[in-house]
């Protein structure tokens, strides 16, 4: 009854409302699956580019795997992205956050690019928009961050947080 | 902040001279907007806050908040149902 009152004030905008929320159900979120799809579709993109064989047959399977598994780790970016922008940020870091949604349409975007083509800048700027997605992440946890070429092809600058322990 | 405040509940709080560790408190964050939270490590100047749900946000995300963006205690709340 008296839930019923104020839920009928509630709606004549008469109250004001506050959040309480917790994280989501299971609360673990990283950017960085995300970043190794994504650097991974450049080193799909150098394969198809680079790869070389005698028989042609080998070739076009080499470059067909190429573009298979291309499509696969962009489509992965954008998932695991979604997801964050999706499940994690909510109602207080996205006012505190607010390019956040024109970050991640522009990796969308260039996912989608690097899907189409096999253009590397591309696959570049796909790296780019999701290390600085990483960074908007870890800067929301209070956690710094650092750039650091990865130890592995094709050795891009990847954004890594600095963990206490 | 379950188990504290249930989702959709009403509440009531009360602006206080001074506050303790344990209020459940409404903030002006700025950068969280309003918010529910328990306040914690409180001194004159400022205080930590931190949620009741062990999943919530780290104290450490929200960061120290000054006594002046503390807008009441929580003293009486309606939950749905009721």
């Amino acid at each position: 009854m008296i839930y019923s009152i104020l839920n009928h004030l509630d709606r004549k905008g008469l109250i004001r409302h506050a959040s309480a929320h917790c994280d989501i159900p299971c609360g673990i979120y990283d950017p960085g699956p995300a970043l190794i799809a994504a650097v991974s579709v450049v080193r799909l993109m150098d394969i198809a580019h680079d790869g070389a064989s005698d028989d042609p047959v080998a070739l076009a399977n080499l470059r067909a795997r190429c573009t298979l598994r291309k499509e696969e780790e962009a489509e992965k970016v954008k998932q695991e992205i979604r997801v964050i922008w999706g499940d994690y940020f909510k109602a207080p870091l996205l006012e505190a956050h607010p390019n956040v949604h024109g970050l991640v349409h522009s990796i969308m975007q260039k996912a989608s690019a690097c899907k189409q083509d096999v253009h590397r800048e591309d696959g570049l700027a796909l790296v780019e928009l999701v290390n600085e997605f990483a960074e908007l992440f870890w800067k929301t946890k209070s956690v710094e961050t650092v750039r650091k070429t990865c130890p592995y092809p094709p050795q891009l600058k990847l954004v890594y947080p600095v963990l206490a322990d | 902040m379950r188990p504290v405040l249930s989702p959709g509940a009403f509440a009531l709080f009360k602006r206080q001279a001074a506050y303790r560790d344990g209020d459940v408190v409404l903030v002006d964050h700025p950068r969280f907007g309003r918010i529910v939270k328990r306040a914690i490590d409180v001194t004159a100047e400022r205080l930590w806050l931190e949620g009741a749900n062990a999943r919530s946000v780290s104290r450490e995300s929200i960061g120290p908040v000054a006594r002046d963006h503390i807008r009441g205690k929580l003293v009486y709340q309606i939950e749905r149902g009721t």
